[in-house]
């Protein structure tokens, strides 16, 4: 049966005007974002085919992957947006209603409220998504992308909402206004994102070797980009198949990822252009080409486990205190925990 | 006893909320807890509903410490506390009926439970209305069937006629009177003795954290006898006249006075009544009304305040 909470969140919120304008606000967004992103892909899908000759098929392809990258990064942002937005007011807003005490006084027990807040933050993005569906899925009858792409996708899409909505129910636990809480989920969402960001570079600095090296030949491992969202995302499309497919959009992120298997030396060993010999856009840097600009097959030494599966086991780790510090704060009586 | 308390206590920082509170409440009866603000009622209400932790100190509540079994206290009590939470965009019939499913009631029953208790308080023709668009008076009818949507054995209201204009109040308190004859055991906590008065079964009187004085108000009145109540009218120039002497009879106490009339309390019985009278008029003094009654609420409460700070 469904959370009551759930249920009457879900009936009220979509029952409002304000829905309406902002799924109609949202499906614009993305229809605008989609149709530029689907003229980018064409431009650098045809300046880097321009010498193949026939190569329709690679360049559709490679449009296609490209395309799905940058929807896929467009939705995670969305979703690093929406749900601490959503979430954060989850149970200040029921503290700020008077309607809190009303709900410890019952049959629910904290865990029920807490996953009830935290499901119902869930379906509003649900809806976005579904609303969203044909646009994202439109890569995949133009080529380059595997339903397994799109399952990573999702699969690391929800992960995170989930990891970032139970923060943000923890926050809107622990402080006493709706605007303290959204400050502090969305400045959470910063040290996720860019925050690690400026932790890897720190990190890759501290343990650069003598000779300007960030990676030795056997690579090594890079634990700020473990919680940054991005990463995890572009591990999780690119890493189980890093050895077939384009990295399209990605490559800054998938060629750290690939030094992290393989060091600085066996990066190129491995059959990788050197970023920016081949002419075209700035992404061709951590993909084989022939002279022609078309993929070829190469082979990455796994040395380790690849980032999204760290990426999965912070979260999950995140998740599980976020939610059980959350149930604390919420449980009665007040003052015993 | 469905609810006992002894020795409760809980402080905030350095300021102490409930300082040893001794609390009994008969079942079926209608327990009144008077006491100003901030004497500790709602921390005693929100202690034994499982809401607040004690500090120290035994609670039972339907035989259950509400510390060690919350839901269980939660299931035999409904609470109503002195505010209103809304959820925006629901009707009072929704409102109920989200309740009552948190309230674990079988959702085969939750229309006839809405429906009845929307009856009851006299709402069901604003089932379908907004919530937010309840006049105050509505709103808390529909908070007190919000209390009642699990059918508690007992019925915890704080400050429930706050705020209320006297026609909401008079329907609150009828519909109290009614729950008590359902069989509802009520705690009713109050500022204003008035609102106590006539529906309280039992009185408990709190202030600075501790209970002055409970039992049946019948009791309270034996405890306190001799205590009356007097009420003197006199012409308005002669009323500082009359005060000067009425406060030379050592049995008399607690003086209030409004345009040409003087009230205190009086430890005596009819006879010092009439000789403070005598002595009144002997002075040639006109008195047009001399009333002697027993102490109402509010002298019992005053007397035993003053008790208190001693």
């Amino acid at each position: 049966m469904l959370n009551p909470i759930t249920r009457r969140e879900v009936k009220t919120r979509f029952r409002t005007g304000r829905s309406a304008v902002t799924v109609s606000v949202w499906l614009l967004f993305v229809g605008v974002a989609g149709y530029l992103i689907f003229r980018i892909a064409q431009g650098f899908a045809s300046d880097r085919f321009r010498f193949s000759g026939g190569s329709g098929v690679l360049a559709s392809a490679y449009m296609g992957s490209m395309m799905f990258e940058l929807l896929t990064l467009l939705l995670l942002s969305a979703v690093l947006l929406v749900v601490p937005t959503v979430s954060a007011l989850a149970i200040v807003g029921e503290r700020e209603r008077l309607t809190l005490e009303l709900l410890q006084v019952s049959q629910l027990g904290a865990r029920q409220v807490v996953l009830g807040k935290l499901a119902s933050s869930l379906a509003y993005l649900l809806l976005l998504v579904v609303a969203v569906a044909p646009i994202l899925t439109l890569p995949l009858l133009i080529g380059g992308v595997t339903l397994l792409d799109v399952g990573a996708a999702i699969g690391m899409t929800t992960a995170t909402a989930v990891m970032v909505g139970a923060v943000s129910i923890f926050i809107s636990s622990a402080v006493r206004t709706s605007r303290a809480a959204v400050a502090l989920s969305l400045l959470f969402v910063a040290l996720i994102s860019v925050g690690t960001l400026l932790a890897m570079a720190g990190e890759l600095f501290a343990f650069q070797s003598d000779d300007g090296q960030f990676f030795p030949r056997s690579g090594r491992e890079v634990v700020s980009v473990w919680a940054n969202p991005y990463f995890g995302m572009v591990s999780a499309i690119e890493e189980p198949l890093l050895s077939r497919r384009d990295a399209g959009a990605f490559t800054p992120a998938t060629e750290l990822l690939i030094r992290r298997q393989s060091g600085d030396a066996g990066f190129f060993a491995s059959g990788f252009t050197e970023p920016g010999f081949v002419d075209g856009p700035f992404i061709e840097g951590a993909v084989p080409v022939d002279e022609f600009g078309a993929q070829q097959q190469a082979t990455i030494t796994q040395r380790r486990g690849p980032v999204w599966v760290r990426t999965l086991a912070v979260y999950t780790v995140l998740t599980i205190v976020a939610l059980w510090a959350a149930g604390r704060r919420v449980a009665v009586p007040r003052g015993k925990f | 006893m469905i609810v006992q308390m002894v020795g409760v206590e809980k402080a905030y920082g350095s300021t102490k909320a409930a300082d040893g509170i001794d609390l009994k409440v008969p079942t079926g009866s209608v327990m009144g807890l008077i006491g100003p603000n901030g004497a500790g009622k709602t921390t005693s209400m929100q202690i034994m509903s499982s809401l607040l932790h004690r500090d120290a100190g035994e609670v039972s509540v339907a035989g259950y410490d509400p510390e060690v079994h919350g839901r269980e206290v939660r299931r035999s009590l409904g609470y109503m506390p002195d505010f209103f939470g809304v959820y925006e965009g629901l009707t009072a019939g929704e409102y109920l009926e989200f309740f009552a499913t948190v309230h674990g009631v079988k959702p085969s029953t939750v229309a006839t439970v809405v429906q009845s208790l929307l009856e009851l308080v006299g709402l069901s023709a604003k089932a379908g209305a907004d919530v937010n668009g309840l006049s105050r008076g509505m709103k808390q009818r529909l908070s007190l069937a919000r209390a009642l949507v699990h059918d508690p054995d007992l019925l915890i209201l704080d400050e429930p006629a706050s705020g209320l204009d006297p026609r909401a109040r008079f329907d609150l308190r009828t519909l109290i009177a009614e729950l008590s004859r359902m069989g509802k055991t009520v705690v009713i906590s109050s500022h204003i003795l008035s609102e106590l008065e006539g529906i309280s079964t039992h009185l408990a009187v709190i202030d600075h954290g501790r209970v002055l004085a409970q039992g049946a108000i019948g009791e309270i009145r034996e405890a306190l006898a001799g205590m009356v109540s007097v009420r003197a009218r006199v012409p308005d120039d002669r009323l500082d006249d009359a005060l000067d002497l009425l406060r030379t009879f050592g049995q008399a106490s607690d003086f209030s006075t409004e345009r040409g009339l003087v009230r205190f309390g009086l430890t005596g019985d009819e006879d010092d009544s009439a000789a403070m009278l005598a002595a009144v008029v002997t002075t040639g003094i006109p008195v047009y009304e001399w009333r002697t009654e027993s102490a109402g609420l509010e002298e019992l409460f005053l007397q035993i305040t003053d008790g208190g700070d001693d």
